[in-house]
């Protein structure tokens, strides 16, 4: 039988930081001290989103001469319906596979 | 220092991260250089190690990495070590009434009445060849990290030379197999272990997506 499971508070979070964003890039560092998330939660969660279709990510120009590029993350069309229903409290579009 | 630390973490967590999550590790040493004017790189730079260690089990690339730091680290070193305390109490091994280490170096045999003069003369020859060996061995884990399998291939190769030469030559000497059989089983051990090793790498390379 099938279990309706909800994502953790942590990937909430990112979720609704990320959807308030929508469809701007965000940083990594920002979406720490936007979420309180530390890294060592903020990275594995978008690694996992990202596998899963739910958050793209790209390399940013940086905004300084000298400094590497930045990642930069947004959600997808997946992410977003995601998390809508999340928001919503509706079923979970696609959420089986990320917690699978 | 905080900030030499958290590169350092950093570095660390990349060097641990696997070829699949390379673009991530290039992303928080990105993000490093942001907490850093932000102040709080050590927190930053410890996570992202977090982060890191948590993932290595997760893939197939991090269990690979695992194992092998495991036999690089926690077997290979410790035959090489071995060899060396083998020679320490004098050649030939599993044997106590031989000369210590100088005294193999410079051929003299200590307590042992069987061997004649022309037997003792190999003694230097032979204690070096097994340092040399033992050398050879911590030279493995090196290109066993890097992955450099032709590198590993061939200190494997001289390695199985030098344990056939030492037997030949122990044998012939001594009269005893039972001498060089520390050295034997080291190498035959390493051999298989990185015959595994390399097949289960080329079994990632082939397919580097799958989990």
């Amino acid at each position: 039988m099938a279990r309706d499971r909800r994502p953790s508070k942590q990937m909430i979070t990112l979720l609704e930081a990320l959807s308030a964003q929508a469809p701007k890039w965000c940083h990594g560092y920002d979406l720490m001290k936007e979420t309180g998330l530390l890294s060592g939660t903020l990275y594995p969660l978008l690694m996992r989103m990202t596998e899963q279709g739910f958050v793209e990510a790209e390399w940013r120009e940086p905004a300084q001469p000298g400094r590497p590029a930045r990642h930069a993350y947004r959600l997808t069309a997946d992410g977003l319906a995601l998390a809508r229903a999340v928001t919503e409290d509706r079923p979970l579009p696609g959420l089986k596979a990320f917690l699978a | 220092m905080t900030v030499a630390v958290s590169r350092a973490l950093v570095a660390f967590a990349a060097c641990c991260i696997g070829d699949h999550r390379r673009e991530w590790a290039s992303a928080m040493e990105a993000e490093l250089e942001v907490a850093i004017d932000d102040g709080h790189p050590f927190r930053f730079a410890l996570g992202c190690l977090i982060a890191t260690l948590r993932e290595i089990p997760a893939h197939r690339e991090g269990r690979f990495a695992l194992v092998n730091h495991a036999v690089a680290l926690g077997m290979i070193i410790p035959i090489a070590a071995l060899l060396i305390s083998g020679v320490l109490p004098g050649f030939p091994f599993l044997s106590p009434g031989h000369a210590d280490v100088a005294g193999s170096l410079v051929g003299s045999d200590g307590r042992t009445p069987l061997l004649n003069a022309y037997d003792r003369s190999a003694l230097p020859a032979l204690a070096f060849l097994v340092l040399l060996l033992a050398a050879a061995h911590l030279a493995v884990p090196w290109f066993l990290l890097d992955r450099d399998w032709r590198r590993v291939s061939i200190v494997a190769r001289l390695n199985a030379a030098a344990t056939i030469t030492l037997t030949l030559f122990t044998g012939i000497l001594f009269l005893d197999g039972s001498y060089v059989l520390l050295p034997t089983a080291g190498v035959a051990v390493e051999t298989l272990a990185i015959v595994a090793l390399s097949r289960w790498h080329s079994r990632i390379s082939a397919a580097p997506l799958e989990r």
